[in-house]
């Protein structure tokens, strides 16, 4: 099933895109046989409409009113050169930039409506975020990076789950429970990575947003990481926006949306 | 952290150490040199010169009222009037202590027993009347019954059988006799505490100046201890006694006006509050020292909280700075725990946490160096020094508060010291920050 693309144009630019994220079944019947309730059956998580954003000092937009909408299961890839938007775009979905202009509604929750403190919550509980640079803490083991959420968890709010435990636990998940107690300046590129994976799983987050996974990795490693997230994708179910170069990313993704200098260069894609 | 914690230590190290000395050095002058626990007040009298003389105008007593009036100050415990014996005196005897009998004239005055009962206990009291035998006839063949003296009786008269009046004298006393009196009359020097129980006759109303007046009270007095608070040149006895003897012998109304009283203070701190309120009822105070003593104190104290006051201050921007340089080393660090879900409130408490923890442990260790080296002063100025009158064996007193008010400080100045940091490192953005790597 094909998605459907909207083009707005302004001043000879496509300026809006608004994507429809619809998996096979995403109507009330599903050609796979999933029901509506049942366990897979997708549910907006992303909202997008209007998002403008422009840096202090500049002259002009960097976002140009974006129109985006994810389903639940959603693995969409959002291409375009360095410095066209993208790690902007996942900066205000993340909730790691608050100064924007039109509606981000995440699982139901519009973000500009947040306070700081539900907003650092949805940051530890609703979203996960992988950045390219991977941005461990040298001073902490891996468990201790993995954990870091936690500390800053409300009471109750873990459900008496031991944070150790779930970080070993996340740690096993992508293959690097031998690796609890090194520190990151101990670990390859790939290792890192696959560490700053298992912080972003930490929560059990609905989003995971990925700015450019493989950017500082070689090739071999960079496919490794990749195989990594795919497998994630099909076993949890995570809907996953991933920021990025890599042409592998693209195509395990079921969609590619296309930034270029904040306004769309055009792009749609289909349902692998 | 170690820089800021470095210098919030050597602040409470030099806050404690110097806040100690100062308490130290008030401890000696209020402890020793100038006692401050009691100040004696007068009415200072209104005179007229006139050529050699002065002529009084007005009254230079203190009544009832007044003496009412000073215990209600604030920062006084008890106030014990004195009295003045209002009538010429004539003491003879001695006998037995110096081997020939002794004749002089006798300046007394008369104290409330309560003032010394803690140095001299029961035996100075208000003498009792109702002791059988008492103002019997007695002599050489009629003796006085058991706790009675025969006093006044001669060859020629016979004496009243009267209680024995105890009176205390000052110790300067016995130091002008045995220094300068003994020597010009060639007396054998005295032990002061061999004349406890010495004994002499006292006639009250009678002088070598002029002649007697009609009456004359013969009684017999005995020595019972020795106290700064006694007359210093003369007998003290107590003060009932002098009141009566006043009534019967002195002046009219001789008996009704104290010359002085004696403030008993609640604490040494409240010494120069009390004499400003002495001050407001037209009354002196009759040792300068004690008010010289009180303002040295003042001044003491003012002088080392200012300088501790500045030298935290000061601590105070050095953990700021510190502190501030702290959150643009730990800018990225911040930016990661904002991004996996840290709140500003989050941030701002880790910061202030850290420093609280760094002025506890600090202000410890500025404690612990101040008190070792307040001992290794002590110790150098035991033995360097010569002694002195009123030389303490430490210069220094710490204090249980003092020690936990000084980490109090220390943590209170952190704390504020990293506020603003903590305010401008929790204040951007995660992706504004995480964006620059």
């Amino acid at each position: 099933m094909k998605s459907v693309s909207k083009l707005r144009w302004c001043d000879g630019f496509v300026c809006d895109v608004f994507v429809s994220s619809r998996l096979r079944g995403c109507d009330d019947s599903t050609s796979d046989g999933r029901t509506p309730g049942a366990r897979g059956y997708t549910s907006q998580v992303i909202h997008i409409s209007g998002l403008r954003k422009r840096y202090p000092g500049s002259e002009q937009d960097v976002l140009c009113g974006i129109d985006l909408e994810m389903a639940e299961g959603d693995f969409v890839s959002l291409v375009g050169r360095s410095g066209c938007g993208k790690s902007t775009l996942l900066n205000i979905v993340g909730g790691l930039d608050t100064d924007f202009e039109g509606k981000v509604v995440i699982d139901g929750r519009d973000l500009s409506s947040l306070s700081d403190r539900e907003l650092a919550n949805y940051r530890r509980r609703t979203v996960g975020i992988v950045f390219q640079a991977y941005h461990l803490l040298d001073h902490l083991s891996c468990a201790e990076n993995v954990e870091l959420p936690a500390r800053f968890s409300r009471r109750d709010e873990n459900g008496g789950t031991i944070p150790r435990s779930r970080a070993i636990e996340v740690l096993e998940l992508v293959g690097l429970n031998h690796l609890v107690d090194r520190r990151p300046t101990r670990l390859s590129g790939g290792e890192r990575q696959r560490v700053a994976v298992a912080r972003a799983l930490f929560n059990h987050p609905r989003l995971l947003l990925l700015d450019e996974p493989t950017g500082n990795l070689d090739a071999t490693t960079g496919d490794e990481v990749l195989s990594l997230l795919s497998d994630l994708h099909s076993r949890m179910n995570l809907t996953i926006l991933a920021a990025t170069h890599d042409t592998a990313i693209e195509a395990a993704g079921g969609r590619i949306v296309a930034l270029s200098g904040g306004v769309l260069a055009g792009g749609e894609g289909e349902t692998p | 952290m170690g820089a800021g914690g470095l210098g919030i230590a050597m602040s409470i190290t030099a806050l404690t150490f110097f806040f100690a000395l100062g308490l130290g050095v008030r401890e000696v002058l209020l402890d020793q040199v100038f006692s401050l626990d009691r100040i004696e007040v007068f009415r200072p009298s209104k005179d007229l010169n006139l050529l050699a003389i002065k002529v009084e105008i007005g009254k230079d007593t203190i009544n009832d009222a007044t003496i009412a009036r000073l215990e209600t100050i604030e920062g006084v415990s008890t106030v014990y009037p004195k009295m003045r014996l209002m009538m010429p005196a004539m003491a003879s005897g001695g006998e037995s202590l110096i081997g020939q009998g002794m004749q002089t004239e006798l300046v007394a005055d008369g104290i409330d027993p309560a003032l010394v009962a803690d140095k001299i206990g029961g035996a100075f009291h208000d003498p009792r009347s109702d002791i059988p035998g008492l103002n019997g006839p007695c002599g050489a063949g009629s003796p006085c019954p058991t706790g009675l003296v025969c006093a006044g009786a001669s060859q020629f008269r016979t004496g009243t059988c009267r209680e024995e009046i105890p009176v205390i004298v000052s110790e300067h006393m016995v130091e002008l006799y045995n220094g300068a009196f003994r020597r010009a009359y060639k007396l054998p020097k005295i032990n002061p505490r061999a004349l406890i129980g010495l004994g002499l006759e006292v006639r009250f109303g009678a002088s070598s100046l002029r002649p007697s007046g009609s009456r004359v009270v013969h009684e017999r007095v005995t020595l019972v201890g020795f106290s700064d608070a006694a007359i210093p040149l003369g007998i003290t006895m107590p003060l009932g006694f002098v009141q009566r003897l006043n009534s019967e012998l002195g002046p009219r109304g001789a008996g009704s006006g104290f010359h002085s009283a004696v403030i008993e203070l609640k604490s040494k701190d409240a010494a120069a509050s009390v004499i400003e309120s002495v001050e407001a009822l037209c009354l002196k105070i009759t040792d300068g020292g004690a008010r010289r003593a009180a303002l040295v104190m003042k001044i003491l104290l003012a002088t080392v909280s200012l300088v501790g006051a500045v030298i935290l201050a000061i601590s105070a921007l050095h953990v700021m700075h510190v502190f501030a340089l702290l959150g643009m080393i730990r800018r990225r660090e911040i930016g990661v725990m904002r991004a996996v879900g840290a709140s500003r409130g989050d941030v701002r408490l880790l910061f202030l946490t850290e420093a609280a923890f760094v002025g506890a442990v600090a202000g410890s260790i500025g404690v612990a160096i101040s008190l070792l080296i307040a001992w290794m002063a002590d110790r150098g100025l035991a033995s360097v020094v010569p002694d002195f009158p009123f030389k303490p064996e430490t210069f220094f007193a710490f204090e249980p508060w003092m020690i936990v008010t000084a980490i109090a400080l220390a943590v209170v100045s952190c704390v504020l010291g990293a506020l603003a940091p903590a305010l401008r490192a929790s204040g951007p953005d995660p992706a504004e920050v995480l964006s620059g790597d």
